[in-house]
């Protein structure tokens, strides 16, 4: 037997939830939905979270990465020599686009190559290749191994020469699947791996030619911590990028957050439509057990012991909600995964009780904040009300009016704040409950307007309407607007749910927009590559013939050059840093005869249609970096030569 | 025990401001009511009863004069005061039970000893006692609905005396019973108030009934128009 009053209101409230379960069954629904939402969404992001940290390894192929965009100093290969020596393995990997062809008559194909020692790469995750065989047997000296797209573009097969620089090599295998493929710098065209030895024969490799070195890591299990390793590489490095394994993609990473924490607020948006339900539900439910509250008030039951039952009663029905809501949750969980099977593979997704517990949680308080009205309404309730069931409520002064609705008022705002509280514990920033608070306080007044302008205006139509509305609809409309009618709160948790609908809408079309307006007007967003001269108007007649294009169509020569000398001196001698750098090695430079409409110039002037000269315009970001003015000579490398 | 009335009524009134008219329901009552005494309040149909009833027991408070509970003052007192103060001193019949439909009748008559926090193992004994006395020992895991009127009446009586409370409170307890059943309720409330030592105050406005009280109080029109003692004084004395 249970002794104390906890036990007492458990055992009411469990018995009048029981009598009244199915009336709260869509309640419960409701919550569910909210919740489900709430903890499926989040548990997912941080399951992907987790994974991506796990995979990351594998994404990158090594414990670390460096990326470089010049060839290592005598200082910067004694780095790696020291750390070598401590047990830390170090690969290197090569990446270089290049023309491929397949036989002399025919146009050669702008490939990415990538050259690996197969002694060491990839140190994690795995290449796999059609048909299955070793990495090292697939990338012999005399062999490369290519994307499935190069086949079908230089119509070749497994087992056929294709010629790359000044050699000739054999297609070993079709690569499937390469781990590291996201922390590639060139990808550009199909793709090609071959050994060191194959590029090194290639002849592609020459000072200054455009190649972006990576180097793997891979450190020994004990003795060397990451976080060291990085801090003397950045010492020996400082233009390289460096990452390791546990940082994530930060694109990734950075769109989860952001996406995370949008739906969460969704979720919360459907978790309080849900807990609006439960409170009209809790309050109809306390309107019929009037009778039971005068009784156990007739009894000697103390308001707070009555408000305890109906408290507890409104803990189970979030609970219930909220348990049902976890279940969904862990269903939406997984099904994430399914939409995004395409781009990572999830061998397991660990549904995390905490998240469960968070949700629980959130629900639970919702129901209980929505529900703080009707429970703190219990205390009006006259015990006399077991005599006096005819007592005609007295409309008292407005000033007693107002005092009584400051309860109500106190518990709207601690209602909003728990919201905002919640809001900005979900979303992890202050401004967005503050946001929430005020978009929410606004809507609920707008809302509650326009609930009563209706209902005002519907018991003026059926009260002095120009005709007599036939008795069913009188009495089914005057039941909308009768004291104690829940219509209003309906219409307003409706008009939240429709309101919110919309609101995503728009968000998700300006998120859009946004993402659209970043680019600059009227730039293309096609860009083809690697056309010849042969493919020219064919590749012409088909895009003018596409239905999708607006904008003109732009064919234009170029080629890829390198800048040796600017006005007698070495570009050499620049002593460029980071980016600059780019500058040395081959740059694009196209051929035009008239000045391009979105070319302004600057200095100098643009040359004439049949001009004789070799004359050149640069960008003004290379005329800064190099000191050109007009007038000064340049000397190029071409290929080569 | 201490000789002073159980309950003291000065002067009260209740008036009720409709916002239109004020209706003067109770319109100077004084009596006071000594230990063990059964009291019967009669009067037509809307002289006032229940509301006196409803004021005695603190469920609402008289617009003027003063209520006295075993020398207490009670008007002034802040809701949960009355209520502590219902539960130790005041036990209730209604005309219409007024039982908690979602409890067992165990579990109905144990309510008052667990909204006080004593449902311990002799309470539960006492109600099962109760439950007893008024024959319905098989028939407590029963709710109200599986009960007949007479039933829950007797179920209602069990409730009202668990407390052990000085003063009993019953408001047209028969009224809704036919003949038989209202005998047996009666029986019930005179033995155990017998048994238990209570003051009972009964609202009614059937003779018979008021013909087995001590004294009859007789309202009309919101004013005592008679207050006498019976010869059925001697009878339950
Ligand atoms: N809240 C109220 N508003 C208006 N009149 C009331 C109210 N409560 C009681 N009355 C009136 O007071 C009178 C006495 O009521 P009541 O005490 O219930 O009488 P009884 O119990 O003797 O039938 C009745 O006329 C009743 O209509
Ligand atoms: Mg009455």
């Amino acid at each position: 037997m249970i002794a104390t009053g906890w036990g007492a209101a458990w055992r009411m409230a469990w018995r009048e939830a029981r009598s009244s379960a199915p009336k709260f069954i869509f309640v419960i629904f409701g919550v569910a939905a909210g919740v489900g939402a709430l903890t499926g969404v989040r548990g997912f992001a941080s399951g992907f979270q987790d994974l991506l940290k796990r995979e990351a390894r594998t994404l990158m192929a090594g414990d670390m990465l460096i990326r470089l965009f010049s060839a290592l100093t005598p200082a910067q290969e004694a780095e790696l020599e020291k750390w070598r020596a401590k047990g830390v393995r170090i690969t290197p990997i090569l990446e270089t686009v290049s023309m491929v062809s397949a036989s002399p008559g025919r146009p050669p194909l702008l490939t990415s190559i990538k050259a690996v020692d197969t002694a060491d790469y990839p140190f994690y995750g795995q290449i796999k290749l059609d048909p299955p065989q070793r990495l090292a047997e697939a990338l012999a000296p005399d062999a490369i191994a290519v994307s499935d797209d190069l086949l079908m573009r230089l119509d070749v097969a497994p087992g056929s020469r294709v010629k790359v620089g000044q050699t000739e090599l054999r297609i070993s295998a079709v690569v499937k699947y390469e781990p590291d493929r996201m922390t590639g710098s060139l990808n550009v065209g199909p793709r090609a791996m071959m050994s060191k030895e194959a590029l090194q024969a290639t002849g592609l490799m020459q000072i200054g030619s455009r190649a972006a070195r990576r180097f793997l890591f891979k450190l020994p299990a004990e003795g060397v911590q990451v976080a060291t390793i990085r801090e003397s590489l950045r010492k020996a490095f400082p233009e390289a990028l460096i990452s390791d394994y546990r940082e994530t993609h930060p694109i990734i990473t950075r769109t989860l957050d952001r996406s995370t924490t949008f739906l969460s607020l969704v979720s919360l948006i459907a978790l309080i439509v849900g807990a609006l339900g439960v409170a009209t539900a809790v309050h109809s439910h306390i309107q019929q057990r009037l009778d039971t509250i005068a009784i156990l008030k007739c009894l000697g039951a103390r308001n707070a012991q009555i408000i305890r039952i109906y408290a507890l009663q409104t803990t189970m029905l979030g609970t219930a909600g909220g348990l049902a809501g976890v279940a969904v949750g862990a269903v939406v969980q997984q099904l994430f995964p399914l939409l995004l099977a395409k781009y990572f593979q999830f061998s397991g997704l660990i549904w995390s009780p905490a998240f469960a517990l968070e949700g629980l949680l959130t629900g639970v308080l919702v129901s209980l904040l929505f529900t703080l009205p009707p429970l703190l309404a219990i205390r009006e309730v006259k015990p006399a009300l077991i005599f006096r069931r005819e007592m005609a409520e007295v409309r008292p002064p407005w000033k007693v009016r107002f005092r009584r609705q400051i309860p109500a008022m106190l518990s709207g705002v601690v209602i909003l704040c728990g919201l905002g509280l919640v809001a900005a514990w979900l979303a992890g920033s202050a401004r967005a409950g503050w946001t929430f608070i005020g978009g929410l306080s606004g809507s609920l007044l707008v809302l509650s307007c326009a609930a009563w302008l209706l209902l005002r205006g519907l018991k003026r139509f059926v009260e002095n309407g120009p005709f007599r509305l036939p008795v069913a609809w009188r009495h089914g409309l005057a039941n909308l607007y009768r004291p104690g009618n829940h219509a209003a709160s309906i219409l307003v948790s409706l008009g939240i749910g429709v309101m919110f609908t919309l609101t995503i809408h728009l968000i998700q079309s300006g998120f859009l927009k946004e993402v659209v307006g970043a680019a600059p007007p009227g730039a293309p967003n096609v860009l083809l590559i690697n056309i010849t001269d042969l493919e020219k108007d064919g590749v012409r007649e088909i895009l003018e013939a596409h239905p999708g294009r607006t904008g003109r169509i732009r064919i234009e020569p170029f080629a890829s050059a390198r800048l040796i000398k600017i006005g007698g001196r070495e570009t050499a001698s620049w002593d460029l840093r980071g980016f600059r750098r780019r500058f040395l090695s081959a740059r694009e430079v196209t051929i035009q005869d008239a000045q391009p409409e979105e070319v302004e110039v600057r200095q100098g002037a643009w040359w004439n249609t049949n001009e004789k000269r070799p004359l050149i315009a640069v960008s003004e970001q290379v005329a800064e970096i190099f000191s050109i003015v007009p007038g000064m000579q340049l000397r190029w490398m071409i290929l080569g030569r | 025990m201490n000789n002073e009335p159980v309950l003291s009524v000065r002067a009260v009134t209740k008036s009720i401001d409709t916002g239109v008219h004020r209706v003067e329901i109770l319109r100077g009552i004084d009596f006071d009511i000594e230990r063990g005494e059964f009291v019967a309040i009669m009067g037509a149909s809307g002289s006032g009863k229940s509301t006196l009833l409803g004021l005695l027991a603190g469920l609402d408070s008289p617009t003027s004069g003063s209520i006295f509970i075993d020398g207490e003052e009670i008007t002034g007192l802040d809701e949960d005061a009355l209520a502590a103060l219902r539960n130790r001193k005041i036990g209730f019949v209604f005309q219409s039970y007024q039982l908690i439909p979602t409890l067992t009748a165990e579990e109905n008559v144990l309510l008052p000893a667990e909204l006080a926090g004593e449902a311990t193992t002799e309470a539960l004994d006492r109600a099962r006692q109760l439950l007893d006395t008024v024959g319905l020992a098989e028939r407590r895991d029963h709710y109200p609905v599986q009960l007949s009127g007479g039933e829950q009446q007797r179920v209602a009586l069990a409730r009202a005396f668990m407390r052990k409370p000085p003063l009993l409170l019953a408001d047209e307890p028969t009224g809704n019973l036919d003949s038989a059943n209202g005998q047996h309720v009666l029986a019930l409330l005179r033995d155990l108030n017998r048994s238990e030592g209570a003051t009972l105050i009964l609202v009614t406005h059937d003779k018979e009934l008021a013909a087995h009280a001590t004294r009859i109080i007789t309202l009309k029109d919101g004013i005592i128009t008679s207050d006498e003692r019976t010869t059925a004084q001697a009878e339950s004395r």
